[in-house]
C-alpha cells in the first residue's frame, strides 16, 4: 500500500474526505460535473445519453451551454471549432435560419412545410390508441410534466417541425428555441439547403457570428423585444453573449451597429416598434398561423421582395450570356450607392467571395431573396497555377502582368528567369459570359480588363473588370500566395507550382481549318504533385467543347522511367481556348493561333524515303518561272511547334519539354540547327503500344534528334522500315511504324507548305521507290501513298511515283551531263539499294537495280539480327568512340550515343545504326558548337589502307557488272557515271581527289577490260554529288516539273555479269528485259533460280571479277592511287574475298527467297550475293587483325 | 434473522445492477448482516440474454436452494432471505392479491423479447403529426434498433420501453406487498442504456405513483434509495459498435446533468450512492446478449455496500412529504489509498466490518472445502465421524454439496478471481493457500515472539481441523447439510477471531 490517504471513488478530483461511504454535502454539482475531464472533448460524435425521451431537446441545453462555456473559459475563438457540440449549435442555427428565411427558401422549390405538433391535442391522440401509443403518450407525458425546471415545456402548446422532402430537419424548442433532427454523416447536407458560402447541416460547423445579419439582428431584437426569455432560454442566450464578444471582435461594425440599433437602446418600447417593423408575423405554419417560440412570442421573418433585376445598376453586362435571368455581380466593399434590391447599396454589404450554390439558387447577400449573382469566385479559381519556366506570351495570352520581372533570354544558357509565368486562374463559367478577347481589352475609362500584378515576393493579384448596367465596373480581385492553403471563402488564392508544359504542331490555321496534334506534358513527380493528373479539354469561343479526333497517351510518369506523362489530343477543328487541369487545379489557356493566309501556289512535295535516310523537299510555283526544288527548313519565326514555354528555355525538370520535342518536332529544321534533312529513317513508339489504334505522332513519331540526344526511355525504336516485312494483318506493327514514319513526314511538308503560301489543293506529292523492290511492295505503297496525301495534304493532291534511279539524273544541271554520243549512267546507291539508269540523249533507256549499297560496307552482311553489332568498321571504330564518350563534354550526343553498360541509346543498336551515328558526328550542331572535337569516321576511314581495298572492291563490282550489262545492251562505253545516295560516300572515302578522277580512272580500267577494247576518245569522268542524297528528291521534282515523268525505259537484270548467252548457249537465261527473258521472253521468277549450274557460273563469274580487280593493281597501283595496302597483304586479302563465295551466295539467294513470294520475277542480278559475305568476311578480318 | 427488519426491495437496472446485485449475495452467503428481513431482487434488463444477468440469476437460485437447507441459529452463511417477487404472494387467497406474476428474479418487460423500437410504439400506425415529432425524438437508427440488445447507450428509448413497468402485473404486485417500513434501493449504471433509463424513469413513477396502485400513498413517501454507478470500466474502441468508450465520460455528464436538474436536484430520493473510478480497463465492446459478460470488479461490491449503508439509516432519517425526500442523503465511497492494487487493507473501517469478517470467514470455509473436504471425509477427521451425525464419504457427491454449493462456491472463487485481475484490482484472497495465515492478501497475522519482536502467527490445517473438531462437539444434532454448515461457520468465527481480528480493529 503506497499510502494511506483517503480517496474518494469518483470522476472528477475534489476533497478526499473519508473512507467508506460517507454522506456529501448535495448531489453533483454542475461545477463538478463540469470538472469530470472529457477525454472525448472536442469529439464529433453526438452524445446521447440522455435518459428522457427529450433528449434530442436536452441535447441541445447541453451543447449551447457547452460552447458557451467553453467560449468563456478558453476564448471566444473557440466558437469555430467543430466538436459535436459546435456541430450541434450550428445544425440548430441552420434551421433557425430557415425558419427565418423560409419565404426565400420556399421560392427554391425545397419541398418545405411546417408540421405543428400541438401538445394537448397529440398526446391525447396517443393516448386513445394501441398500446404502443399508450406508452409513448404517457411516457412523453411523464417527462413533459416533470422536466420543467430547465425545460419549460409548460410554455409551449407547440412543437413546430420543418419538413423537407418529408423528412425532418428540425424544429423549435422550448430551451433552445430550435433544434435540429438527427444528422448523422450529416446527411441532411444532402438537401443542399444553404445561404451564400455556408452549407447547411454540413460538416463546417458555422457560428452564429459567421452568418447574415439580419438574421442575427433578429435573434437579439426578439431577445430584447421579450426579456423573459432571457431566463427562459438561458442556454441561447448565453450563447447569443458569447457571440457577441466574437462579433466584435471579428465584425466590429457589425457590432456596433447592433449595439447602437438594438442591444444599448435605452426605451425598450422603441426597441420592440422597431422589431415590429423590422420583420413581419412568419405566419407560415399550417393555415397561415404563426410560430411561437413560448407562448405568446410570436416568430417573425424577414420581409422578402423577389423580382427581376436583370436590368438593374448591379447587373452584368454581356452580350453573350444565354442563361436566363442576368445575375448581378457583386463586389465587397463596392463603395458606389447604386440601387440594389429595390433599396440602395451598402458599402459594408457583406458578398461571400465563394457560393456554393447554382446561380439560381443563390440568396442576394444582405437581402433575402433568390437571385443569382456573381462573386469573386464564380470567375476565379481558387488557385493559380504557376509553371517554372518563362511562358511565350508571343504564343498564348498571358494575362497581362504588371510589375514582375519577364524573363530573359540572353542572360546565359537558361536565359534570366523571370516570374511571371501564372496561367490564367479563370474558370469556364467566366466564358458563359465573356469571349477570351475580353481579356486583352480594355474598360471605357482606359482600364485594362484583366491583369495580373505581382503581389509579394512570390504572389500575383489577379484583377478583373466586370461591366455591369450602370455603366460601372465591379472588380473582381484575388491575391495567390504561395505556400498557403487557397481559402475561397476568405478569398485566399494560393500559387501551386506545376511542372506541365504544353506543345501544338502547329499553332496556325486557314480560315479555322486546323490539323493539328497538341501535347500536354505531365513532369509533376514530388510526392505532393505525383498524384496530378493532367487532362485537356478544348472549348470554342461559344463555351461549346471541341472534341479531339482523338486522344492518346504516351509516357506514363508513374509507370514509366522519364518521369513524365504525355498525353496527346489529335484536333481537327477550331477551338479558342483550353482548360487545363491537374485534376486539382485548374487554369485556362489561351493560345494566339496564327492565321494562315489561303496559298495560292501549285507544289510539288518530293518524298524519297531511304533505308538509311530520307529526305524531302518542295517546290512552289510562283509565276512562270521553274519551280526551284528545294529542302524543308524551319526558321524560328515560323516554326511548327509552339510550346507554352518559350522555345529558348528548357523546363524543369528538362524532360518535360525534351518529351515533346523529341516525339513531335523540333523547333527548328536546317543545315546549322540540330537537326535537318536528309534525316534518320526511324520511328519510337512507347513500349506496349497498340499497333491497330496508334496514331502518328503521338504513340509513333519520328525521333527527330536521333543520333543527337537519347531516345525516350521505355521507348522501342525501328530502323530498317523501308524493307520491314508487312502483313496485311490489321494492327501490322511494321506497318503501322512505316505509315507513322510517311505520315509525319507528310505533316511537315503540309505545314510548310501553308506557311510558304502554297495551295494544297494544287499539290502534286512525288514519291520515290527503288527498281528492286519488289511487285507486292510497289503496290503496297503506291495505296499507302495515296491514302496519305489524300489525309495530309489534301483531296485534290496527285501522286506520282519517280524511279530512285532515274530522279538524281534530272537534279544535275544541263551543262555537267553530256548523253549525247555515249550513254551516261546515274548510280544511286542508298544504304539498301543501288539504282542504276542509262541514258542516252538525256533520255533514260534502261534501269537496273540491285541490293548492293551503303549497308553491304557498313552493315553486318547476311547477319540479319537487328542489333549485331559485328560489322569491321563499327569494332575498327567503336574505342575510338566509346573513349570519346567518357571525355566531359557535348552532353546530349554522348547521351544518344550511350554508354557501354546501360540499356538505352545507339549502342545497342545495330552496325549499320551505329556506323551511321558515327558519320553523323561530323555534321552534329551540337559538336559543331562546342570546342570539343569528336573523332571523325571519314578521316578514320580514309587512313585505313586494309579497309581501302574493300571500298575498291564495293566499287568495282558495281562497275564492272554495269560495264557487262552495257556490253551485253550494245551500248559503247559510257561517258559519265554520276553517284547519288548516301553510299555514294563510299567514293568520296576512296578517293580524295574531290573530283573522284582516282575512282573514273578504275572504272575507265575495268570497263576496258570488260569491252575488251580501248576507250574512245571523249573519256569518262564520275561525278559525285556533294549532297548525294538530295538528289533524288530534287531530281524527282524536276522531272514532274519538266513534264518528264512519263519517258518510257527498261529494266533490265544481268543475272550473271559475264555470261554471253550467244556465245554460251548453257546459260540461256542471263539478261532480263523487263521482266522477260531476252532468249525465250519468259517470265524467270525466283523458284527457278535452283539450278546448281547457275551456281556455279555466278561464283565463277565472282572470281573473275576478283582476278580482274586485283590484276588492275599491277597497272594502276591501289597503293599510289587510293592509298591501299599492298603486297601480300593484298594478295592475303583477296584471297579471304575468294572464300566461301558459294554459301556466301547461297544465303543471298535465302535471303531473298524469304522476302519475297518464289513465285515472284527475278528483279535483280545474283553476281552481288557473294560479294555481300565476302565483303563482310573481309572487314571482320581487318578488325580482328587490328585486335578488334 | 430479526423479523422486525424492513423488506427491501432491490430494484438491479441494467447489466451494472446485475453485477452488483451478484456482489450483495456473495457478501450474504458470506454472512454479511443486511438489516433487511428479506430481500427482493427486482432484475430490469430487456437484453433476456446478457451475460452478466444470467450469471446473476443462477447464482441467486443457487443461494436459495442453498440457503433452504439451512438454519440459522448456528451459522450465519446465506442467512439472509433473498426472495423473488412472486414469492410474497399469500398461500391464503384472503390476503393474496389474486395476481398472476412470474416467479422470476427478472422482470419480464413486455415487446421487448423482440421487434424493434419503431413497431413497440406503434410508429407506423401514428398520425403522421405524431409521426414527425418521434422523428424529430429518434433518429432512424434508434427507431430500427432490435430491442432485445437493450439500448445501446440510449437511454432516451429506454425511458420509453421501461416505461411499461408502471402498468405492469409485477409492478402493480409490487405496490401492492410494500409495507409500511419497507424500502426500496435502486442500482444502475449512468452511461449505459437500461440503467440510466429505467432509474429516473422508476423513480419518477415512484413518487408519482398514480392512484391505479394500490398503496400509492406509501409507494410516493416511501424511503428510496439509489446508486448510480459512475464509469469504472471502458469498452476497447472498436468502429463498429455504437457502444464508445470515448462517450462513456460525455454520456456520464450528461446525464448527471439531467439528474441535478431532475432528480437529484428535486429531492425525489432519500439517498443518493455515486460511485466511479478514472483507474479504469478496457473490455472488449459487446452489444449486449450473451457477450456482455464483464469480470467483476470492486467498485461493485463498494456499490453493494452502499445497500448495508442506507438499511442502516434509522428510519427517521428517511422520511419522505408530498413525494419529497425531507432530508435526502447524498453519499460518496472513499477507499484508504489510491491504489491500484487494492487489498482488504484499503477498505474503510466501516467496509471492513461489514465485508471483512464474512468474506474471510467464508474465504476460509471454501479453502477448506477444496483443498481438504474430500481428505477430511475419507480420512476421517474426528468432526466427520462424529457420533452425532457423521459426514460421510457420499456427502460430497450428493445434492446439496455437488449440485449447489460446490456451485456457487465456483462462481464465488471466480468473482473473487476476476476482481483480483480487474482494474483497478481488489486482490483479497490468496483462496487457495494451504498457508492459512496468508489467506488475506497483504495482511498476516502475528504473535509475540518468544525473543521478542514478532513472528508470523501461522496457520495450517491442522490447526483448522482442531477448530472443527472443538466446534462440532459443541452442535447439536442437525441434518447433516444444516450441521456441515454450521461447523464450518462456526469454526471460521473461531479462526477469525484468533488469527484477524486485529484487521477489523
Amino acid at each position: 500500500m503506497s499510502n494511506f490517504q483517503n480517496k474518494v471513488l469518483r470522476l472528477f478530483t475534489g476533497q478526499n474526505t473519508n473512507a467508506d461511504w460517507h454522506p456529501r454535502s448535495g448531489g453533483y454539482s454542475k461545477d463538478e460535473v463540469a470538472n469530470i475531464k472529457d477525454p472525448a472533448a472536442g469529439s464529433r460524435k453526438e452524445i446521447t445519453s440522455i435518459p428522457s425521451p427529450f433528449a434530442r431537446i436536452h441535447l441541445f441545453e447541453n451543447a449551447f451551454e457547452w460552447v458557451a462555456n467553453h467560449a468563456k473559459t478558453e476564448g471566444n475563438n473557440t466558437l469555430t471549432k467543430k466538436t459535436a457540440y459546435h456541430q450541434l449549435v450550428s445544425d440548430a442555427l441552420d434551421v433557425a435560419e430557415i425558419f427565418f428565411n423560409y419565404e426565400v427558401f420556399n421560392q427554391t422549390s425545397h419541398n418545405l412545410r411546417f408540421v405543428v405538433w400541438n401538445k394537448k391535442y397529440e398526446l391525447a391522440q396517443l393516448k386513445l390508441g394501441n398500446s404502443g401509443h399508450r406508452l409513448f403518450g404517457e411516457t412523453l407525458e411523464l417527462f413533459m410534466e416533470q422536466d420543467n425546471l430547465k425545460t419549460h415545456f409548460n410554455e409551449i402548446d407547440n412543437f413546430y417541425l420543418l419538413v423537407c422532402n418529408n423528412e425532418l430537419l428540425g424544429g423549435t424548442s422550448p430551451s433552445t428555441m430550435f433544434f435540429a433532427a438527427h444528422n448523422e454523416g450529416f446527411r441532411l447536407a444532402k438537401f443542399k439547403l444553404g445561404i451564400g458560402n455556408d452549407q447547411f447541416f454540413d460538416a463546417e460547423p458555422m457560428p452564429l457570428w459567421k452568418r447574415s445579419m439580419p438574421f442575427q439582428r433578429y435573434l437579439y431584437g426578439l431577445f430584447m423585444t421579450y426579456p423573459d426569455l432571457k431566463t427562459k432560454m438561458t442556454t441561447l442566450w448565453r450563447y447569443l453573449v458569447a457571440n457577441l464578444d466574437a462579433l466584435s471582435q471579428n465584425r466590429n461594425k457589425d457590432w456596433q451597429n447592433l449595439n447602437d440599433e438594438i442591444l444599448k437602446q435605452a426605451d425598450h418600447s422603441k426597441v420592440k416598434m422597431w422589431f415590429n417593423s423590422e420583420y413581419v408575423p412568419a405566419n407560415y405554419a399550417e393555415d397561415n398561423t404563426g410560430i411561437f417560440a413560448h407562448r405568446g412570442i410570436e416568430h417573425r421573418r424577414a420581409k422578402a421582395d423577389g423580382n427581376d433585376h436583370s436590368n438593374d445598376a448591379f447587373a452584368i453586362k454581356s452580350d453573350k450570356y444565354k442563361g436566363g435571368k442576368v445575375p448581378l455581380a457583386l463586389q465587397n466593399g463596392f463603395a458606389k450607392s447604386l440601387s440594389y434590391c429595390q433599396g440602395t447599396w451598402k458599402p459594408d454589404t457583406v458578398v461571400p467571395y465563394f457560393d456554393l450554390h447554382p446561380l439560381d439558387k443563390r440568396v442576394l447577400p444582405g437581402a433575402t431573396q433568390i437571385y443569382p449573382y456573381l462573386t469573386v469566385s464564380d470567375f476565379l479559381e481558387p488557385c493559380i497555377m504557376r509553371v517554372l519556366y518563362p511562358m511565350d506570351s508571343d504564343y498564348f495570352y498571358d494575362g497581362n502582368p504588371e510589375g514582375f520581372s519577364k524573363s530573359n533570354r540572353w542572360g546565359g544558357e537558361q536565359g534570366i528567369p523571370g516570374d511571371d509565368s501564372f496561367m490564367l486562374p479563370l474558370t469556364k463559367r467566366f466564358f458563359d459570359f465573356f469571349a477570351p478577347e475580353y481579356l486583352s481589352g480594355y474598360t471605357t475609362d482606359g482600364r485594362r480588363n484583366f491583369k495580373m500584378v505581382k503581389s509579394g515576393s512570390d504572389g500575383v493579384e489577379v484583377q478583373l473588370l466586370i461591366p455591369i448596367q450602370s455603366g460601372d465596373y465591379i472588380m473582381f480581385r484575388r491575391v495567390y500566395q504561395l505556400n498557403t492553403a487557397a481559402d475561397p471563402e476568405k478569398n485566399e488564392g494560393a500559387v501551386v507550382r506545376c511542372r506541365f508544359d504544353l506543345g501544338f504542331y502547329p499553332l496556325f490555321h486557314v480560315d479555322k481549318e486546323v490539323r493539328q496534334i497538341v501535347v500536354l506534358s505531365d513532369g509533376d513527380i514530388l510526392p505532393e504533385t505525383k498524384h496530378f493528373d493532367y487532362k485537356m479539354d478544348f472549348y470554342s469561343h461559344d463555351g461549346q467543347l471541341v472534341q479531339p479526333k482523338a486522344r492518346r497517351q504516351r509516357q506514363d510518369k508513374n509507370k514509366h522511367k522519364q518521369y513524365v506523362s504525355t498525353k496527346y489530343a489529335v484536333m481537327e477543328s477550331f477551338y479558342d481556348y483550353m482548360f487545363v487541369s491537374n485534376g486539382q487545379q485548374q487554369c485556362i489557356v489561351i493560345p494566339r493561333w496564327r492565321e494562315m493566309p489561303r496559298g495560292t501556289s501549285p507544289v510539288s512535295v518530293a518524298v524519297d524515303f531511304g533505308t538509311t535516310n530520307s529526305f524531302i523537299a518542295l517546290s512552289f510555283q510562283s509565276g512562270n518561272g521553274t519551280p526551284i526544288p528545294e529542302r524543308i527548313e524551319i526558321k524560328e519565326n515560323e516554326r511548327f511547334l509552339i510550346t507554352l514555354s518559350e522555345h529558348w528555355v528548357n523546363t524543369n525538370p528538362p524532360m518535360v519539354k525534351e518529351t515533346i520535342l523529341r516525339t513531335l518536332s523540333p523547333y527548328t529544321l536546317g543545315d546549322m540547327e540540330e537537326c535537318f534533312l536528309p534525316m534518320r529513317t526511324i520511328v519510337t513508339e512507347i513500349q506496349a503500344v497498340d499497333h491497330a489504334e496508334a496514331i502518328p505522332g503521338t504513340n509513333i513519331s519520328i525521333p527527330y534528334f536521333f543520333e543527337r540526344r537519347r531516345l525516350l526511355l521505355n521507348e522501342d525504336w525501328f530502323t530498317n522500315l523501308k524493307w520491314a516485312k508487312i502483313t496485311e494483318n490489321a494492327g501490322d506493327a511494321n506497318n503501322a511504324r512505316t505509315e507513322a514514319y510517311l505520315s509525319m513526314m507528310l505533316y511537315m511538308a503540309r505545314n510548310q507548305i501553308l506557311v510558304r503560301g502554297g495551295d494544297l489543293n494544287k499539290c502534286t506529292l512525288i514519291w520515290t521507290f527503288p527498281a528492286s523492290i519488289g511487285e507486292g511492295a510497289t503496290g503496297r505503297f503506291t495505296r499507302r501513298w495515296n491514302r496519305l496525301a489524300k489525309q495530309y495534304l489534301s483531296q485534290t493532291v496527285e501522286v506520282k511515283a519517280v524511279s530512285e534511279a532515274l530522279a538524281p539524273f534530272y537534279a544535275y544541271g544541263n551543262n555537267e551531263i553530256r548523253s549525247g554520243q555515249y550513254p551516261v549512267l546515274n548510280v544511286d546507291i542508298g544504304g539498301g539499294t543501288a539504282d542504276v539508269i542509262v541514258f542516252r540523249d538525256n533520255h533514260p533507256e534502261y534501269a537496273t537495280s540491285f541490293r548492293f549499297a551503303g549497308n553491304v560496307i557498313f552493315g553486318n552482311g547476311y547477319d540479319t539480327a537487328n542489333a549485331s553489332k559485328t560489322n569491321g568498321l563499327t569494332r575498327l571504330f567503336n574505342d575510338i568512340v566509346n573513349n570519346w564518350i567518357k571525355t566531359p563534354g557535348v552532353f546530349n550526343t554522348k547521351e544518344a550515343y550511350g554508354r557501354e553498360g546501360e540499356n538505352v541509346g545507339i549502342i545497342n543498336m545495330g552496325s549499320a545504326d551505329i556506323n551511321s551515328f558515327f558519320f553523323s558526328l561530323e555534321n552534329n550542331k551540337e559538336v559543331r558548337e562546342s570546342n570539343v572535337k569528336a573523332p571523325s569516321f571519314s578521316d578514320f576511314l580514309m587512313e585505313q589502307d586494309d579497309v581501302k581495298v574493300v571500298f575498291i572492291v564495293f566499287f568495282s563490282a558495281i562497275i564492272y557488272h554495269l560495264a557487262h550489262m552495257l556490253k551485253r545492251l550494245n551500248q559503247p562505253m559510257p561517258r559519265q557515271m554520276t553517284f547519288s545516295g548516301r553510299g555514294a560516300h563510299i567514293i568520296n572515302l576512296l578517293d580524295s581527289d574531290k573530283n573522284s578522277r582516282n575512282a573514273a580512272g578504275l572504272a575507265k580500267l575495268i570497263i576496258e577490260k570488260v569491252y575488251e577494247e580501248p576507250y574512245h576518245s571523249d573519256g569518262f569522268e564520275i561525278l559525285v554529288g556533294s549532297a548525294p542524297k538530295e538528289k533524288t528528291c530534287y531530281g524527282a521534282i524536276n522531272m514532274v516539273n519538266q513534264g518528264k515523268m512519263d519517258m518510257p525505259f527498261k529494266n533490265v537484270v544481268l543475272l550473271e555479269s559475264k555470261m554471253d548467252c550467244e556465245k554460251d548457249k548453257s546459260a540461256p537465261f542471263s539478261l532480263i528485259v523487263d521482266g522477260r527473258l531476252q532468249n525465250d521472253g519468259k517470265v524467270l521468277s525466283y523458284s527457278d533460280l535452283t539450278n546448281d549450274d547457275l551456281l556455279s557460273r555466278v561464283e565463277n563469274d565472282v572470281r573473275e571479277f576478283l582476278n580482274l580487280v586485283f590484276e588492275i593493281n599491277r597497272e594502276y597501283s591501289f597503293a599510289n592511287k587510293f592509298e591501299a595496302t599492298t603486297g601480300e597483304k593484298l594478295q592475303r586479302l583477296k584471297a579471304l574475298m575468294e572464300q566461301d563465295l558459294r554459301s556466301n551466295l547461297k544465303m543471298g539467294l535465302k535471303l531473298r527467297m524469304d522476302a519475297v513470294s518464289p513465285t515472284e520475277p527475278v528483279t535483280e542480278p545474283l553476281f552481288f550475293y557473294p560479294l555481300v559475305g565476302s565483303i563482310y568476311q573481309v572487314l571482320d578480318f581487318i578488325a580482328k587483325e587490328a585486335g578488334k | 434473522m430479526e423479523e422486525n427488519h424492513p423488506k427491501l426491495f432491490l430494484f438491479c437496472i441494467g447489466g451494472t445492477g446485475a453485477r452488483v446485485l451478484k456482489a450483495l449475495t456473495f457478501l450474504l452467503a458470506s454472512g454479511a448482516d443486511l438489516k433487511a428481513s428479506k430481500v427482493i431482487p427486482i432484475i430490469i434488463d430487456p437484453d433476456n440474454a446478457n451475460g452478466d444477468m444470467q450469471r446473476t440469476i443462477e447464482i441467486l437460485k443457487n443461494y436459495q436452494q442453498i440457503r433452504s437447507r439451512l438454519e440459522f441459529r448456528h451459522n450465519h452463511f446465506f442467512k439472509t432471505d433473498i426472495q423473488t417477487l412472486a414469492s410474497l404472494e399469500s398461500a391464503d387467497p384472503e390476503k393474496g392479491t389474486g395476481m398472476r406474476i412470474t416467479d422470476s428474479f427478472r422482470f419480464d418487460i413486455d415487446g421487448t423479447r423482440d421487434g424493434i423500437f419503431s413497431h413497440f410504439i406503434g410508429y407506423d400506425t401514428m398520425s403522421a403529426t405524431n409521426r414527425a415529432m418521434t422523428d424529430a425524438l429518434f433518429s432512424d437508427k434508434n427507431l430500427a434498433l432490435e430491442l432485445s440488445v437493450g439500448f445501446k447507450g440510449n437511454p432516451h428509448m429506454g425511458s420509453v420501453v421501461l416505461n411499461q413497468f408502471k402498468d405492469s402485473q409485477e409492478f402493480k404486485f409490487f405496490a401492492s406487498r410494500m409495507g409500511q417500513k419497507d424500502r426500496i434501493f435502486i442500482v444502475s449504471s449512468i452511461f449505459g442504456g437500461t440503467g440510466a433509463a429505467g432509474f429516473p424513469l422508476l423513480v419518477k413513477n415512484i413518487r408519482e405513483a398514480t392512484d391505479k396502485l394500490s398503496n400509492h400513498d406509501r409507494l410516493r413517501n416511501a424511503p428510496v434509495g439509489a446508486i448510480t454507478v459512475t464509469p469504472y470500466f471502458g469498452i476497447e474502441p472498436d468502429d463498429t459498435i455504437q457502444i464508445d468508450k470515448n462517450t462513456f465520460i460525455a454520456k456520464t455528464k450528461a446525464a448527471l446533468d439531467y439528474y441535478s436538474d431532475n432528480l437529484s436536484g428535486n429531492q425525489s430520493l432519500n439517498a443518493l450512492y455515486y460511485i466511479g473510478d478514472l483507474a479504469t480497463k478496457d473490455y472488449k465492446p459487446a452489444e449486449g446478449k450473451a457477450e456482455q459478460m464483464n469480470d467483476a470488479h470492486a467498485i461493485e461490491m463498494f456499490s453493494a455496500l452502499s445497500i448495508f449503508d442506507f438499511m442502516n439509516i434509522p428510519e427517521s432519517n428517511l422520511r419522505c412529504k408530498d413525494g419529497k425526500a425531507e432530508s435526502p442523503y447524498f453519499k460518496e465511497y472513499g477507499i484508504v489509498g489510491d491504489d491500484a492494487v487494492l487489498t482488504l487493507q484499503n477498505l474503510g473501517t466501516e467496509s471492513k466490518r461489514i465485508a471483512v469478517r464474512p468474506l474471510t470467514q467464508y474465504a476460509l470455509a471454501v479453502n477448506f472445502w477444496n483443498n481438504r473436504l474430500a481428505q477430511a471425509i475419507n480420512k476421517p477427521e474426528n468432526w466427520a465421524r462424529s457420533n452425532t451425525v457423521p459426514i460421510k464419504g457420499d456427502f460430497m457427491g450428493a445434492e446439496f454439496y455437488s449440485q449447489y454449493l460446490a456451485r456457487f462456491n465456483t462462481r464465488f472463487r471466480e468473482w473473487l478471481t476476476e476482481m483480483a485481475r480487474n482494474n483497478r484490482a481488489l486482490q483479497a484472497f490468496n483462496i487457495d493457500t494451504p498457508l492459512l495465515h496468508t489467506i488475506i492478501n497483504g495482511y498476516v497475522p502475528k504473535e509475540k515472539s518468544f525473543w521478542g519482536g514478532e513472528n508470523p502467527q501461522e496457520l495450517g490445517y491442522d490447526d483448522y481441523n482442531f477448530d472443527l473438531n472443538a466446534e462440532e462437539s459443541k452442535l447439536p444434532a442437525l441434518e447433516v447439510e444444516k450441521r456441515f454448515m454450521a461447523i464450518f461457520y462456526k469454526s471460521t468465527v473461531r479462526l477469525f477471531d484468533s488469527r484477524f481480528k486485529p484487521l477489523i480493529g
